[in-house]
C-alpha cells in the first residue's frame, strides 16, 4: 500500500482534527459562521456536511441540546468512548492504550480534555489529527506504521455508536457529523 | 472504486481548507504553536513532534492479522472480544494497588478494598480490618464497578432548557452552574427566610460536610428519608433508653434470637455484619432463630422456624408473649424491680388483656406457638434477643408494635447482657473522632422539617417527617425558594407517586431545584439544574455504623480513583458555592479537603507495628476500632467518685444530680450510671412520651435523663396535641379488622442485590432481580381464580384509621369509592406461592424505573444496530450488553405478550397512600389494603 503523502496526510490531519472538536465540544456560533462560509463552508457542504442556513442564539442552543442528549446524557444517550461500546462500561483497557500511543506520538491529551478519558472519540481523532499532521522529515513511513496501528486499536469501532446516535440526532447538523464521521473513517480503511 | 477516490479528495479537500482556515484541532492556538515549535520559539517544546520511536518498539508488540485491513501491528492487548482470549487473566491483578474504603450501596457501610491498577479499579472486595463487616461484602457492594464505570454516569453539570420535566438540557460549567445556584441561594438568604431553601437528601453518609453547608447559610431545612425507613423503631427505643435510638442485637453470643419481621439477611441497616453475627450465633453458639414474617423472606426461609402473622400484628403477638412469661412467673424479678420503672405486678396488669388466645385471634398464629416459644426465649434469657426492623415498624400502629417487642428483653433481664438485646451510645463516629469545628446550628423553624402533628419525630433526634414534604407544600403549608436534592429518588422510593411528581413539576411550588445525584433519576428529571456527584469510590469521608462489637470504630472512604468526568462530591463544590454566596460562609472553608480530612482523623492513634497514626494509619488500614471492653450493662457502671463531687441524690428516687443535671442513680447504695432516662432506668412507663404528645414542659425530665439535647416540641406544636400511651399497648388499624373478601393487605420488601432506588441500574444485579410480580397465597390465588403468570389489577385505598386520626391528611383531589378514597390502580402479574399471608399481597420494592439509566428500564438501547451508508453494521457490537441483557420486556404493555421474567417491574409505591405513623411520622409501606380484579 503507498504511503500517503506529506500533502494528502495534512488534508487528513485537518478532517481528523476538525472532526475531533466538534465531537468533544458543543458549537459556537464563530464556529458555526466559519463552517457554513467561505471555502471552508464549500469543504464542509461538498464532504457532507449541514449548517443551518441561519446562526442565531436559538440555533446554537438547539445544538448544545442535540448534543447534549446525543453524547452526554443525561439518559438513553450514546457516550462516544470506545471502552462503552466494547466492554459496556466507562474506562476500559483502551485508555490504557490511549495513554501509550498519546506517549510515542508526543500528544498530551490534557490540553484537549483536561481530566477526561481517555478513550473518548473526539480526542481520539484529534490525536489522529496530531499524529499526521505533525509528521517531521523522514518519519513519513512510521507514522503511517503507527496511524495503521491506531485506528485499528482506536478508530475502527465507532461503527455501532454512529448508527446509534445516528436513529438519536434530532438537528441536521449533527446527523451530518455523524455520517460524515462514518463516510470518513471508511475511506481511512480503505486507503 | 471511482466514487471511494471522489469521496476522499472532498475529505481531503475539507482538511486542507480546515487547516487552511485555522479551524483544525481544540486548541485555537495550534497553527502558530506548530509554526513557533517548527521555528524554534517555543521553549521546552521542541519534542512535542514526531515520534517516540524506543517507546514505539516497546509497546507496538507482534503484527496480527485483522480481517479486511489485512496485517496490523500489535499494540497493546485490545479490548472487547479479543481480551476475553484472555480469561482467566492470571496477571489481572499483579502490581495492583489495594486501596481500603467504604461501600456505600446500601446504608451498611462496609469496608472494602479496591485493586486499582493503571488508575483503574478493576475489582472490590471486603476490607477484613473492618470490625463490623469482618472482610464480608455482598453482591452489591461487588456491583460498585458497574456503579463506578457505568456509561449513563453524569459526567458534566447539565442545565435544563425546556419545560420542567421535559427532558431537555445543555451542558454547563461548573462555574457557570455554582454562579448561578449562589445567586438564587444568596438571595433566599438575603429574603429574611433563609428556612425557604430546602436541602433533601436521601442516603448520605457526609452528615459534616452537609450539616456545615447548611449551619453556615443558616437554614434548618434539611429534610431526610428518616420517617420512610425507621423512625418507629427508634422512637421506641428511644423511649426506652434515650441515649440511643439504634438497638445492636448480640446475636452472635445469643441462645435465642426472636425475630419480628426483620429480613436481616437481605436488607437490614446491619445487614451483612449484623446476617453474619447470627448465623454464628446460630452454627457456633447453638441459637434458634424463630421468625414471624408476612412473607418467606430469605430471612425467614433459613430460621428455624417461621409464621406467618396477618400484617401489623407483631406487637399484638409480642404483647401476649410477655403476658405468658409474667404469668408463668418467667421473667426476671430483679431486673424489672432494679432497672426498670414499674413492678411485675403493674405489668401484669396492663398486660392482663393481651392473652395468647387474643393475639391469635388477631394474628392468626396460633395460642400454644406464643406460649411454647414465649417459654423457649425465656428460658434462654439472659443470651436472648428480639430483632425487629420495618417489618414491624412500618405501620400505622409500628411504634406500639416495637414497644411491644423490646419489652421482651426486659421481661426476661437481656437487656444490655451478653448475648442480648443491646446498644450503643455512639452515633456513627462519635466518640473516636470529633468533627472540626462546626459552624453555630441554624435557628430556623419550618413545618417541612418539624411537622406539628408528630410529637416522638423530633424531640430526641431529628427524624422528621419526609413524606410530608411535597403534600404540605401542595397544601401551602411552606413555600419553597430554593430545593437542593441530594442522593434522592422521592418519586419512586416515597409514596403518591404522581402527588411526588406533580409537586416536582409545578414551578410554583418548587422554585428552583437543584438536583446532585451520580445518574439522572426521576427526581433529577424535575430539576433545573443537575449536578453530577462523584461516587462512594471517588471521595472522602470518615464512616461507621452502629458497631455489632459494642466498640466504637471509624473506617476511611478514600478516593480511589479520580472522579470520571467532571463529577464531583459535595466537599469539593460545597466551600466554592459558599465562597461565591458569602456572608461569612466562607469562612468555614479554610483548608482543603485532605487537610480536613487529617483533621478529622488525627485522633486515631497510632499503630505501634507501623508507626502510622491518623489520616495515614486509615489510608492503609481502612477502619480502627477502640480497644475497650463492649458495651454490655452500661447501667450497672459506677460513677466516676470525682463526678459524685457536688452531687445531690434525690431521696425518694435515687436520682443523681450535678449541676442540675442527671448522671446516674444509687443502685443497694452504690452510685451507677444506669440508663439516661428521667428516671434513670428503663423507662417502661413513659411519662415524657404521655406528656410531650401533650405538648407539655418535659424540661425537668429531660435535666434528669442527662439526655440535654433533648428538647421540648416547639412552640409551633402548640394545638397539636396526641395521646401517646405511657405504657407498651397495642391497637390494630380500622381498615384491617373485618376485610372483605377481595380485599387484601399490601407489603413490601427488598431483595439481596438491591437497596431501594438505586440499584436496579447496575447490570450485575439487575441480571439477578429485575422484576416484581405480586406475590400470592394459592388460597388467594383460587378465590380470585388466579394462575401463575394471570395479571392483575390491584387498587389501593387510603387508610381508614389515618381518616380519623389524621384528618390533615386529606386530599380533595382524589377519587373516591365506597366512602374510601383512591390512590391508584396498577396491573402487574402475579406468581403464587405458599410464602406469604392468604390475606396480604407482597410486592418489591426496587423495581419500576421510568428514567436511572438504560439497565434500570430494561432496555437494550443504545446498542440497537442498523445500517450506516457504506458500512457493515454487523462488524462492531457491543458485545457485553447485547449477551447478557436477556430480560428486555418485548410486549409493549401487553399483558398477553409479556414474558415470564421480563421487564424491569413496576414501582410499588406508585399504589402507597402517605401514610405516617401518628407517633413518630414513619410511613406505613406495609398496611394498605387494596382490592384485586383478575384481568383478560
Amino acid at each position: 500500500m503507498p504511503v500517503p503523502t506529506p500533502q494528502e496526510n495534512a488534508g487528513r490531519s485537518g478532517v481528523y482534527r476538525l472532526l475531533g472538536r466538534l465531537w468533544l465540544q458543543e458549537v459556537d456560533t464563530l464556529l458555526l459562521n466559519q463552517l457554513g462560509r467561505g471555502d471552508l463552508g464549500a469543504a464542509f457542504e461538498n464532504a457532507g456536511g449541514v449548517v443551518p442556513t441561519l446562526v442565531t442564539g436559538e440555533t446554537v442552543e438547539d445544538l448544545a441540546v442535540d448534543f447534549c442528549q446525543l453524547f452526554l446524557g443525561p439518559s438513553q444517550h450514546c457516550p462516544p468512548y470506545q471502552s462503552v461500546w466494547e466492554t459496556g462500561q466507562f474506562e476500559g483497557e483502551a485508555g490504557n492504550s490511549m495513554l501509550g500511543f498519546a506517549e510515542v506520538v508526543r500528544y498530551d491529551p490534557s490540553e484537549v480534555l483536561p481530566g477526561g478519558m481517555l478513550d473518548h472519540l473526539g480526542l481520539q481523532l484529534d490525536l489522529m489529527g496530531h499524529l499526521l499532521g505533525g509528521s517531521i522529515a523522514g518519519e513519513t513511513q512510521i507514522v503511517e506504521e503507527v496511524a495503521n496501528a491506531f485506528y485499528s486499536a482506536h478508530l475502527s469501532w465507532p461503527e455501532p455508536l454512529l448508527v446509534a446516535a445516528q436513529e438519536r440526532a434530532r438537528t441536521a447538523f449533527y446527523r451530518s457529523l455523524l455520517k460524515l464521521t462514518g463516510e470518513f473513517l471508511e475511506t481511512e480503511a480503505r486507503s | 472504486m471511482n466514487t471511494q477516490r471522489r469521496a476522499r479528495r472532498r475529505f481531503l479537500a475539507l482538511g486542507l481548507a480546515a487547516a487552511g482556515s485555522g479551524l483544525s484541532g481544540c486548541r485555537s492556538q495550534d497553527s502558530q504553536q506548530t509554526a513557533e515549535v517548527e521555528q524554534g520559539k517555543v521553549e521546552g517544546q521542541a519534542d512535542r513532534r514526531g515520534i517516540d520511536l524506543e517507546k514505539w518498539k516497546r509497546i507496538k508488540g507482534e503484527a496480527y492479522e485483522l480481517g479486511e485491513f489485512g496485517a496490523m501491528p500489535g499494540v497493546c492487548r485490545l479490548p472487547g472480544p479479543l481480551a476475553k482470549r484472555n480469561w482467566p487473566d492470571r496477571t489481572k491483578y499483579q502490581g495492583a494497588k489495594k486501596v481500603p474504603g467504604m461501600c456505600q450501596l446500601c446504608s451498611t457501610v462496609c469496608g472494602i478494598v479496591g485493586y486499582v491498577k493503571n488508575e483503574r479499579l478493576i475489582k472490590i472486595e471486603g476490607n477484613p480490618n473492618d470490625p463490623n463487616s469482618r472482610g464480608h461484602l455482598c453482591a452489591r457492594g461487588h456491583a460498585g464497578l458497574n456503579h463506578l464505570y457505568h456509561p449513563e454516569r453524569l459526567l458534566f453539570p447539565l442545565k435544563r432548557v425546556g419545560k420542567r420535566g421535559e427532558g431537555k438540557w445543555k451542558r454547563i460549567s461548573w462555574d457557570a452552574a455554582l454562579d448561578e445556584i449562589a445567586v438564587k441561594l444568596k438571595a433566599v438568604r438575603e429574603s429574611g427566610h433563609p428556612e425557604e431553601f430546602a436541602f433533601h437528601q436521601g442516603r448520605q453518609r457526609s452528615k459534616d460536610a452537609l450539616k456545615r453547608f447548611l449551619d453556615a447559610y443558616g437554614t434548618k431545612t434539611q429534610l431526610s428519608h428518616r420517617a420512610l425507613c425507621s423512625g418507629n423503631r427508634r422512637a421506641a427505643n428511644l423511649t426506652y433508653l434515650w441515649e440511643s435510638d439504634w438497638d445492636l442485637n448480640d446475636v452472635e453470643h445469643s441462645k435465642y434470637i426472636l425475630n419480628f419481621g426483620s429480613n436481616a439477611f437481605e436488607a437490614h441497616q446491619g445487614h451483612v455484619p449484623f446476617a453474619t453475627r447470627i448465623q454464628n450465633g446460630r452454627f457456633r453458639n447453638g441459637a434458634k432463630l424463630v421468625t414471624f414474617d408476612v412473607r418467606l423472606s430469605n430471612t425467614a426461609g433459613a430460621s428455624d422456624e417461621w409464621f406467618a402473622p396477618f400484617p401489623g400484628t407483631d406487637g399484638a403477638i409480642a404483647l401476649a408473649m410477655n403476658h405468658v412469661i409474667l404469668e408463668e412467673g418467667l421473667h426476671d424479678e430483679r431486673f424489672l424491680e432494679d432497672w426498670t420503672n414499674v413492678t411485675a405486678e403493674e405489668l401484669r396488669e396492663q398486660l392482663a388483656e393481651y392473652t395468647p388466645e387474643w393475639a391469635e385471634n388477631v394474628s392468626g398464629v396460633p395460642a400454644d406457638a406464643i406460649q411454647r416459644i414465649a417459654r423457649e426465649f425465656a428460658a434462654a434469657a439472659p443470651a436472648c434477643t428480639t430483632m425487629c426492623n420495618r417489618g414491624s415498624s412500618a405501620h400505622i400502629n409500628g411504634y406500639y408494635n416495637d414497644r411491644a417487642i423490646v419489652l421482651l428483653n426486659a421481661i426476661v433481664g437481656s437487656v444490655g447482657r451478653k448475648g442480648g438485646w443491646c446498644w450503643s451510645p455512639w452515633g456513627g463516629l462519635d466518640p473516636v473522632v470529633k468533627t472540626p469545628q462546626m459552624p453555630p446550628g441554624a435557628k430556623t423553624w419550618s413545618v417541612l422539617e418539624d411537622p406539628p402533628e408528630y410529637p416522638l419525630a423530633n424531640v430526641w433526634r431529628r427524624m422528621r417527617v419526609g413524606e410530608l414534604v411535597y403534600l404540605y407544600l401542595l397544601q401551602g403549608r411552606a413555600k419553597l425558594q430554593a430545593y437542593m436534592t441530594y442522593n434522592l429518588d422521592s418519586p419512586l422510593t416515597w409514596p403518591e407517586e404522581s402527588l411526588t411528581q406533580q409537586v416536582l413539576t409545578d414551578e410554583e411550588l418548587i422554585n428552583f431545584h437543584v438536583c446532585i445525584n451520580c445518574f439522572y433519576n426521576e427526581t433529577a428529571h424535575y430539576a433545573d439544574i443537575v449536578l453530577p456527584w462523584a461516587t462512594y469510590l471517588e471521595r472522602w469521608d470518615l464512616d461507621a455504623r452502629g458497631s455489632y462489637n459494642l466498640r466504637p470504630y471509624v473506617g476511611l472512604r478514600t478516593p480511589m480513583v479520580k472522579p470520571l468526568g467532571e463529577a464531583r462530591d459535595v466537599r469539593e463544590f460545597f466551600p466554592e458555592l459558599a465562597r461565591r454566596i458569602g456572608g461569612g460562609m466562607e469562612e468555614w472553608y479554610q483548608e482543603s479537603v485532605e487537610e480536613y480530612m487529617q483533621q478529622w482523623a488525627s485522633a486515631v492513634p497510632e499503630n505501634p507495628q507501623t508507626g502510622k497514626g491518623g489520616l495515614e494509619r486509615l489510608l492503609e488500614e481502612g477502619a480502627w476500632e477502640e480497644d475497650r471492653e463492649p458495651f454490655y450493662e452500661p447501667y450497672n457502671r459506677d460513677v466516676e467518685p470525682g463526678d459524685m463531687r457536688d452531687a445531690e441524690v434525690d431521696p425518694d428516687t435515687g436520682v443523681i444530680m450535678k449541676d442540675g443535671v442527671g448522671i446516674g442513680i444509687m443502685q443497694d447504695g452504690r452510685p451507677v450510671r444506669g440508663f439516661k432516662t428521667p428516671s434513670r432506668k428503663f423507662e417502661i412507663r413513659s411519662l415524657f412520651v404521655q406528656k410531650i404528645g401533650r405538648n407539655q414542659d418535659c424540661s425537668e425530665l429531660i435535666a434528669q435523663s442527662g439526655m440535654t439535647r433533648t428538647r421540648n416540641r416547639h412552640a409551633n406544636h402548640q394545638g397539636h396535641d396526641l395521646e401517646v400511651d405511657p405504657m407498651p399497648s397495642w391497637f390494630q388499624p380500622q381498615e384491617h379488622t373485618g376485610l372483605a373478601d377481595d380485599e387484601l393487605v399490601m407489603t413490601s420488601f427488598k431483595w439481596n442485590v438491591h437497596n431501594h432506588g438505586r440499584t436496579m441500574n447496575l447490570k450485575w444485579l439487575a441480571e439477578i432481580v429485575h422484576s416484581n410480580p405480586a406475590w400470592l397465597n394459592p388460597r388467594t390465588a383460587e378465590q380470585h381464580g388466579l394462575e401463575d403468570g394471570d395479571w392483575i389489577e390491584i387498587t389501593s385505598y387510603y387508610s381508614a384509621e389515618l381518616e380519623r386520626q389524621s384528618p390533615h391528611l386529606k386530599r380533595a383531589d382524589l377519587p373516591e369509592e365506597e366512602g374510601r378514597r383512591v390512590i391508584s390502580t396498577m396491573r402487574v402479574p402475579v406468581v403464587i406461592m405458599q410464602g406469604i399471608h392468604p390475606q396480604a399481597i407482597a410486592m418489591s420494592n426496587s423495581c419500576g424505573h421510568w428514567q436511572y439509566t438504560s439497565v434500570a428500564q430494561a432496555r437494550q438501547r443504545p446498542a440497537e444496530t442498523g445500517a450506516l451508508l457504506g458500512s457493515d453494521g454487523q462488524t462492531y457490537r457491543d458485545a457485553d450488553w447485547e449477551r447478557n441483557m436477556w430480560w428486555e420486556d418485548k410486549s409493549a404493555g401487553d399483558p398477553g405478550k409479556w414474558q415470564r421474567n421480563t421487564g424491569n417491574g413496576w414501582n410499588q409505591n406508585r399504589l402507597m397512600p402517605i401514610a405516617p405513623d401518628p407517633v413518630s411520622g414513619q410511613q406505613a409501606f406495609h398496611d394498605t389494603v387494596v382490592r384485586i380484579r383478575k384481568l383478560g
